[in-house]
């Protein structure tokens, strides 16, 4: 008879938890006893594993493989898995981590993350020193004992968008996860995890509000940090992770990053501080290949949740577009981050009164 | 615990989430001292909306003189 056991969406949910030691599973004693951090997505998605599977139509077997000559090796291959949150105090401060694999604390605590071509580590696999650099165990949980962990995740890619009409104004934060990590063996990504999940951290609940964004600047031409009115806002940073080498269970023995790139579109109105006119052309930004700044502040002082600061240094990378709607003529402005001279590319501060080795 | 709303930031709370019951919310949004259960005191203190109320001591009016 059929079996009649259902599996809603909404039962399975994960968790990460920062490793002491790259690639390495926390409790790889049975039931992992690991307080994991639950992430606060509505829908999570299977880890992928992306291994080598070679399917030979080998001469002498006539015109169909035989079951004899496929090959499926699961050594050197990656693991990813999609997300997609609202962003939370904690989730967006250990993202931008796991992403830009740079941290700086001050206070009780603001967490920055910079990219400035400098600061961002170029490779991990090394020793782990408080939580820097920074790789977890991820927790997948479908149900008891048929969960999967998989060890050494980072993010490859984050986007991090703000729309006043969507999400009802709140942060939201996507991409993917990254792990070299693909062989299952019981020390590090293992299958079959009877996780204990009664132990792990919850949710946070606790958001970024859109419409709290009390400082919204554009340089324009020779005017600086001209206010804008906002519509949506992207940011995407991408760090470029590839695996590199093979341990003895061909896993990865070091991820290297070869670009940090951030990119990102703005829209905002059309209006006498940002036009066609002398002095606030954003047109003649884009022909001239200006540099310009962009803050967008959540609070000025980050030290309450839900404040953060992200400051960018950007050049437009096409002409800026029109939206249209009955609201006006907003601009689309798509541009990248660029280091210019000491300014960071890209850096974000954000409130959680947590130290980086408390997740 | 006595705490006290650090008023420029506590309009981002979510009410849902926090341990704080909503009449002692209402009156920390007021500008008001709260003597509330301490696990909750604590999680505003941490979430940065809060700080502790100072804890005057009242001194004793002499009696001698």
């Amino acid at each position: 008879m059929a079996d009649s056991r259902v599996l809603p969406i909404s039962n399975i949910y994960y968790g990460l938890k920062a490793e002491t030691t790259f690639g390495t599973a926390i409790d790889s004693s049975g039931a992992d006893g690991t307080a994991y951090l639950t992430q606060p997505v509505v829908q999570v998605q299977k880890p992928t594993f992306n291994i080598l599977r070679e399917s030979r139509l080998l001469s002498g077997r006539g015109s169909v493989k035989n079951a004899a000559d496929t090959v499926v090796n699961a050594r050197g291959g990656t693991v990813t898995m999609p997300f997609d949150m609202l962003a939370t105090p904690r989730t967006l401060a250990q993202h931008m981590l796991l992403v830009g694999q740079e941290n700086g604390q001050s206070g009780s605590i603001a967490h920055e993350m910079e990219i400035d071509g400098s600061s961002n580590n170029k490779s991990i696999g090394g020793t782990i020193t408080n939580g820097l650099p920074h790789s977890c165990n991820l927790a997948y949980f479908p149900f008891a004992s048929e969960g999967i962990k998989v060890c050494g995740v980072i993010v490859s890619d984050l986007t991090l968008s703000g729309d006043i009409a969507a999400n009802n104004g709140l942060l939201s934060m996507s991409g993917n996860y990254f792990s070299g990590f693909s062989n299952p063996v019981s020390t590090s990504t293992a299958l079959e995890i009877d996780f204990t999940v009664a132990n792990w951290a919850a949710r946070e609940s606790q958001y970024f509000n859109i419409l709290d964004i009390d400082t919204r600047t554009l340089d324009v031409e020779g005017n600086a940090t001209q206010t804008f009115i906002m519509k949506s806002f992207n940011f995407n940073i991408s760090n470029g992770v590839n695996r590199v080498g093979f341990d003895t269970n061909g896993n990865a023995e070091v991820y290297v990053f070869p670009e940090y790139v951030v990119t990102g579109d703005i829209s905002i109105k059309y209006d006498d501080e940002f036009d066609y006119g002398a002095g606030n052309n954003v047109i003649q930004d884009f022909l001239d290949g200006d540099t310009l700044s962009l803050n967008i502040v959540f609070g000025a002082s980050n030290d309450a949740e839900g404040e953060a600061t992200i400051a960018a240094e950007i050049q437009y990378t096409g002409d800026p577009g029109q939206d249209i709607s009955e609201s006006g003529v907003f601009h689309n402005l798509a541009f990248e981050c660029v280091q210019n001279s000491s300014t960071e590319a890209f850096k974000i501060t954000t409130f959680k009164n947590e130290a980086v080795t408390a997740w | 615990m006595k705490i006290k709303a650090n008023l420029k930031v506590l309009h981002r709370a979510n009410p849902n989430a926090i341990l704080c019951d909503i009449t002692s919310l209402e009156e920390l949004k007021d500008g008001k001292t709260v003597d509330i259960e301490e696990k909750a005191a604590k999680e505003l203190l941490n979430m940065g909306f809060a700080k502790q109320a100072d804890n005057k001591i009242k001194k004793k009016e002499s009696n001698n003189g």
